[in-house]
């Protein structure tokens, strides 16, 4: 049995309301997607033995594998695909990753409850059909989102509503402990997994961690904070492996409040964040200065080219005095996800340029109420990319997406972006989305800061999977190194 | 081997024909496994770089094609085919959609095919689609036969440089060395024979320099070496010859000497004149002899050796080294008409040995001649003497009558730097004899008066005779003697001797024999006289090859047996005498040896005086005196001899002893035993004065040696 702490442990086993990429690492283990992406990051088959794209790239037809069978025993069909995915468009669906889809499959739109969209069909029991409004390249990139995770349809429309999948593992949630039990599913129709069982539990923060990892009660700590705390914590028999994730952390402007409403303002006032942010005692091992809302590794290069302009507080104020005097600025961040040198330069720097501030550190639990409430005029947005594509990084802006941050006046972007879509050949895409992206984030709406490499502590003797450019470890693929 | 030597190969052949076809051969074996390796190379090369390029172009397309993007799929196969990466490529899913179907111009049966699947799983069962890269095997082709050429190439400009190489080597190193072998190949090396080579050789190879300038040398030597070799065996055959000459001069020499030791017939002017002549023969016979000496001590180095023992002090024959000295000189001064040298020996100075260092008593005697020469004007004579002084003592003289030296200057002769010659001598002459006379017990002293010559004595003390030395020969009756000699003139001289000494009781046989197989027969006819037998043996036999002493070893008569040879003074000669027990006479002496018959066949009751003296002298002069007398006189050479037989002498016979018997033995001590046997007359003869001896009461008197008739 694996031992894993999570700072962030699901407490449904619905995959539309799974949100955290730590909630994903629990989905992979209990479900199976229609494809997936490998350790090697090729896509690959899973619930679809095969399927086909036409010429025009706009339909998709699956073949399920026969041999799979949820954790009851019941085999998977096309139905319970289907259902699957048309759930995450039905009205009130929390799903944050349903717009990765539903601006290229057809009949999403004001889908009634119950029913599927007209870009999905049941051919028969194991086959079924997607049909694109236009070609998607990255449209099974999409479906292999651990949140597309396939269902039983059977138990999920009981009146006792249990959510069965078909993946490697079978969990349950302890909901009182807040504990996940996840064991081997011998029937699994995929390659066995490595470990014949995980127990999940949840965690705080330090200094649990410490005295969790000094009694050696786990085996595996995800989600731990990347402030220079991490770095400095010594962990014997423990190692700890830096994902070179999708992972950004930018602060966003509540666009809603006046004083943003001058760009010139939110330009430099994001020039001097990125003054300070930059500077060497500000990052850490974990946290890198990446100004582009864009992780390295997935755009283009010329869309990283970029020159920074350094403000310095006394100039901020003295040009923007006139509109600052007698303002406060409520700046809302996730401690620990920064450097406290960070922290404490940008608080000392904003006191320079003669704004009132109020500076709060809070944790991820206060986090959703601020952002839902609009209660601040800067905040921290951290978001994991889904694939290595933009449109993996794009949920976060759309005014409809469960997962944005704040208001961000985002509709001429995405209209540019509809155009481009599906431009071929992919280079030629990607440097439009760059030039669209670029355009935007000269709006200054958002201030881009950091990527932040996820750490993965571990027993020195487990192997982990290959975590690079994904925010993926597949838990149940961990084992124990000889 | 001429023939043979004509169908060899030439050195330069030698060295540059399996030189080149080796290094051509191994160039061959080279470029064959070069070839193979480029071969395989190439393969490999092309083979590897296909499936580099169709494992990339099927990572670089299976995830276009998963994901629907066939446009691009096409694209990219399109482009593999444009960069010539691959001749074709062709894509088609399961259900046999084409993909794509890209291929550039050329014969599509011509090429070769990779077919690899794109699949939908990570345990790959499910093909997505099938993938075919045609390939031309032109390419590796090409590269093959570029290498090739490349190779021959190579392997052409290789064995152009080898050939070069081979030729220059085989040039350097044949060219100096056939000359030489030409040059050692003539029959006849001469100093027109050196090799001589103006080619580069030095330049080249240091070592062929080397071996031609020692080459060179070793030639030059040669013709040095054979110069001298001729020079030598001219020398040799000289020598040789003059050795022969004077063996063969010898014998009748001898005969000649004993006959005119007895020729009182003549007139004294002829005996003097018979005298001289022989005289004269035999220094032409010792010069001749001295010559070979001479060649044969350069030859062997013997003169350094000679030198070296210039201090080694032994027992020589006195009689036999003036001999041959006196004769040298006489040869030596022949051109000086008016000067007679002589030497007087005589029996008397037969069986005289003194320990001397033999090359210092020659110089410091040739060296008194010298001076007597010198001290005679114009004619004059030159007497060199030996004979005893005493029983303990022995005297040379050598006597001149030249012009003397004056008294005050004869105390200061032998002193160092005085010299009789004045400011001509060195003065170390007479000095250096002192010295050497006196380290040999002996003493030196000079007589001289003006206008009447000078006499030189030398006194030494006696050594006892060697162990070869023959003091005499003593032949009973009923013994044999076997003379072998060669020459037919010291038979005769033998015969003489043994006849005129036997007289008319003798009855030993004497035997000649001339050659090795005469003495091989009278021995196997006479084995049982052999214990009676005396042999005479010569050493040098002309025309065969053993000597007289093999002969003597190889029938075991070392004992019975006696050399006969003027080869006494040759130290390998005499140590091989005393290895074999064999006696020796020297021939120039064989006239004087005493031979003493004992005659059996007279009761020896009849005997009234009996001699018993070691000294044949004083046998031959009792001998002559007791024929005037009725005496009747038996001779014993030692005491010994008498004693053995003296029970059949009457007791009244006299007894005449000597009171020196050599070897130690004194007469006044034999005769107490005499005197134990009841004989009463014993007189002890002596030649020293009676005063020197104790009062002896079994002697009925002490006397002269002169007979007492």
């Amino acid at each position: 049995m694996l031992e894993i702490g999570m700072t962030a442990v699901p407490k449904t086993a619905d995959p539309r309301e799974l949100w955290n990429f730590q909630h994903f690492l629990v989905a992979q283990c209990m479900y199976q997607t229609l494809v997936r992406v490998s350790e090697s990051g090729r896509l690959v088959s899973d619930l679809a033995k095969r399927w086909e794209v036409d010429q025009a790239g706009m339909t998709y037809t699956f073949e399920l594998n026969e041999k799979a069978v949820f954790h009851d025993g019941s085999g998977v069909t096309a139905s319970d695909v289907a259902f699957s995915l048309a759930r995450h468009f039905w009205p009130g669906s929390p799903s944050v990753v349903q717009n990765h889809l539903k601006s290229v499959m057809s009949g999403t739109d004001n889908l009634k409850d119950g029913t599927l969209p007209s870009g999905i069909k049941v051919l028969n029991e194991h086959s079924l059909q997607l049909t694109l409004i236009h070609p998607y390249p990255p449209m099974l990139y999409v479906l292999a989102m651990p949140g597309f995770s396939v269902v039983s349809k059977k138990h999920a429309t009981s009146p006792t509503k249990k959510w069965i999948g078909s993946g490697p593992m079978n969990g349950n949630f302890d909901s009182t402990k807040g504990t996940w039990s996840l064991h081997a599913f011998d029937r699994y129709a995929g390659s066995k997994p490595k470990t014949n069982g995980i127990h999940i539990r949840g965690i705080s923060g330090y200094p649990e961690i410490e005295t969790l990892i000094k009694d050696k009660a786990l085996d595996v700590i995800i989600g731990a904070p990347v402030s220079e705390v991490m770095e400095a914590k010594q962990f014997p028999g423990y190692n700890v492996t830096r994902t070179n994730s999708l992972f950004y952390n930018h602060l966003f402007y509540n666009n809603r409040q006046p004083l943003f409403k001058n760009s010139e303002f939110r330009r430099d006032l994001g020039h001097l964040i990125q003054s300070i942010a930059k500077k060497p005692a500000s990052v850490t091992s974990f946290i890198t200065y990446e100004p582009y809302y864009i992780p390295r590794g997935v755009m283009p290069g010329s869309y990283y080219q970029r020159t920074d302009i350094d403000i310095t507080p006394d100039e901020f104020g003295k040009k923007w005095a006139h509109l600052t005097k007698g303002k406060k600025l409520h700046v809302v961040v996730l401690k620990n996800a920064y450097s406290q040198r960070m922290l404490d330069d940008f608080e000392a720097a904003i006191k320079k340029t003669g704004l009132d501030l109020q500076f709060d550190r809070i944790a991820v639990g206060e986090y959703f109420d601020i952002l839902k409430n609009d209660k601040y005029d800067i905040i921290t947005g951290l978001y994991v990319g889904n694939f290595p594509d933009p449109d993996g990084f794009l949920d976060p802006l759309m005014e409809t997406s469960k997962a944005r941050f704040g208001v961000i006046p985002s509709r001429d972007l995405f209209t540019a972006i509809e155009k481009v879509r599906y431009v071929t050949p992919a280079e030629k895409r990607l440097e439009e989305y760059s030039r669209i992206l670029r355009s935007f984030e000269d709006n200054w709406y958002l201030v881009p800061l950091y990527r932040i490499s996820v750490p993965i502590i571990h027993n020195a003797q487990l192997s982990i999977p290959d975590t690079s450019f994904r925010y993926e470890a597949e838990l149940w693929n961990m084992f124990w190194s000889d | 081997m001429q023939a043979r030597l004509k169908r060899s190969t030439s050195l330069s052949t030698a060295i540059f024909l399996p030189n080149f076809v080796i290094s051509i051969v191994a160039l061959v074996a080279l470029s064959v496994v070069l070839t193979m390796v480029v071969g395989k190379l190439t393969t490999n090369s092309v083979d590897d770089r296909l499936q580099t390029t169709q494992r990339l172009f099927l990572e670089t397309v299976s995830q276009d094609y998963l994901t629907g993007s066939h446009a691009l799929v096409y694209r990219k196969c399109k482009a593999l085919v444009s960069d010539k990466l691959v001749k074709a490529v062709k894509i088609t899913s399961p259900t046999g959609q084409t993909i794509c179907d890209v291929a550039a111009e050329g014969n599509r049966a011509s090429w070769d095919w990779i077919n690899t699947a794109i699949y939908y799983d990570e345990a790959q069962t499910q093909i997505a689609a099938q993938i075919s890269l045609g390939y031309s095997t032109t390419i590796s082709r090409q590269i093959f036969l570029n290498s090739i050429l490349i190779i021959i190439a190579a392997i052409v400009v290789t064995a152009l440089v080898q050939l070069l190489l081979s030729r220059k080597l085989a040039v350097s190193v044949a060219a100096p060395i056939t000359t030489l072998a030409d040059a050692l190949n003539k029959d006849q090396p001469h100093e027109s024979a050196v090799p001589a080579y103006e080619g580069s050789v030095f330049r080249d190879i240091r070592e062929v320099g080397i071996l031609f300038e020692s080459i060179q040398k070793l030639f030059q030597r040669i013709n040095e070496y054979q110069k001298q070799l001729v020079t030598k065996t001219r020398q040799a055959a000289v020598g040789e010859m003059a050795a022969q000459v004077a063996h063969d001069i010898r014998s009748p020499l001898a005969a000649l000497e004993s006959v005119v030791a007895d020729i009182d017939q003549l007139p004294e002017e002829h005996r003097i004149l018979v005298r001289s002549a022989t005289s004269r023969v035999r220094d032409i016979a010792n010069d001749l002899l001295g010559r070979k000496r001479k060649l044969d001590k350069e030859s062997s180095g013997a003169i350094e050796a000679d030198d070296a023992r210039a201090e080694d002090v032994s027992v020589w024959l006195l009689s036999g080294l003036v001999d041959s000295l006196v004769s040298e000189a006489r040869f030596q001064f022949r051109s000086r008409i008016g000067i007679e040298i002589n030497a007087t020996l005589g029996s008397g100075a037969y069986g005289l040995f003194a320990r001397v260092n033999q090359a210092k008593f020659k110089a410091i005697l040739s060296n008194l001649i010298n001076n007597s020469v010198d001290a005679i004007e114009s004619t004059g004579q030159i007497t060199v003497t030996v004979g005893p002084d005493d029983a303990a003592h022995l005297l040379i003289t050598v006597e001149d009558s030249g012009k003397g030296i004056h008294t005050e200057t004869l105390p200061t002769l032998m002193q160092e730097g005085k010299s009789s010659k004045g400011d001509k001598g060195s003065g170390l002459g007479l000095y250096g004899a002192r010295l050497a006379v006196e380290s040999w017990g002996g003493r030196i002293h000079i007589d001289s008066a003006i206008g009447k010559g000078t006499t030189v004595t030398i006194r030494l003390p006696r050594a006892a005779a060697p162990a070869w030395f023959v003091p005499n020969l003593s032949l009973s009756a009923d013994d044999h003697v076997v003379v072998l000699d060669d020459d037919s003139s010291i038979h005769q001289v033998w015969q003489n001797r043994f006849d005129s000494s036997q007289g008319k009781v003798s009855k030993f046989t004497v035997h000649h024999v001339t050659s090795p197989q005469e003495l091989d027969d009278w021995i196997s006819d006479h084995r049982p006289d052999l214990a009676t037998t005396t042999f005479l043996v010569d050493f040098e036999l002309l025309g065969y090859k053993e000597s007289g002493l093999d002969l003597i070893e190889k029938h075991h008569i070392g004992e019975r047996s006696i050399l006969v040879t003027s080869r006494n003074e040759d130290k390998a000669i005499l140590d091989r005498l005393e290895q074999l027990r064999v006696r020796l006479i020297p021939k120039s002496l064989a006239p004087f040896i005493p031979i003493l018959v004992t005659n059996t066949d007279l009761p020896v009751a009849n005997f009234n005086c009996v001699l018993i003296d070691d000294d044949s002298m004083t046998h031959k002069t009792w001998k002559l005196a007791v024929k005037k007398t009725a005496n009747r006189l038996a001779y014993f050479f030692s005491a010994s001899d008498f004693l053995a037989r003296a029970a059949e002498f009457d007791r009244t016979a006299r007894i005449y002893i000597d009171s020196n018997l050599g070897n130690g033995v004194r007469g006044e001590e034999i005769s107490k035993e005499i005197f134990a046997l009841g004989f009463q007359e014993i007189y002890l003869i002596t030649g020293h004065s009676q005063a020197e001896f104790p009062p002896l009461p079994h002697i009925r008197a002490i006397r002269g040696k002169e007979p007492p008739w």
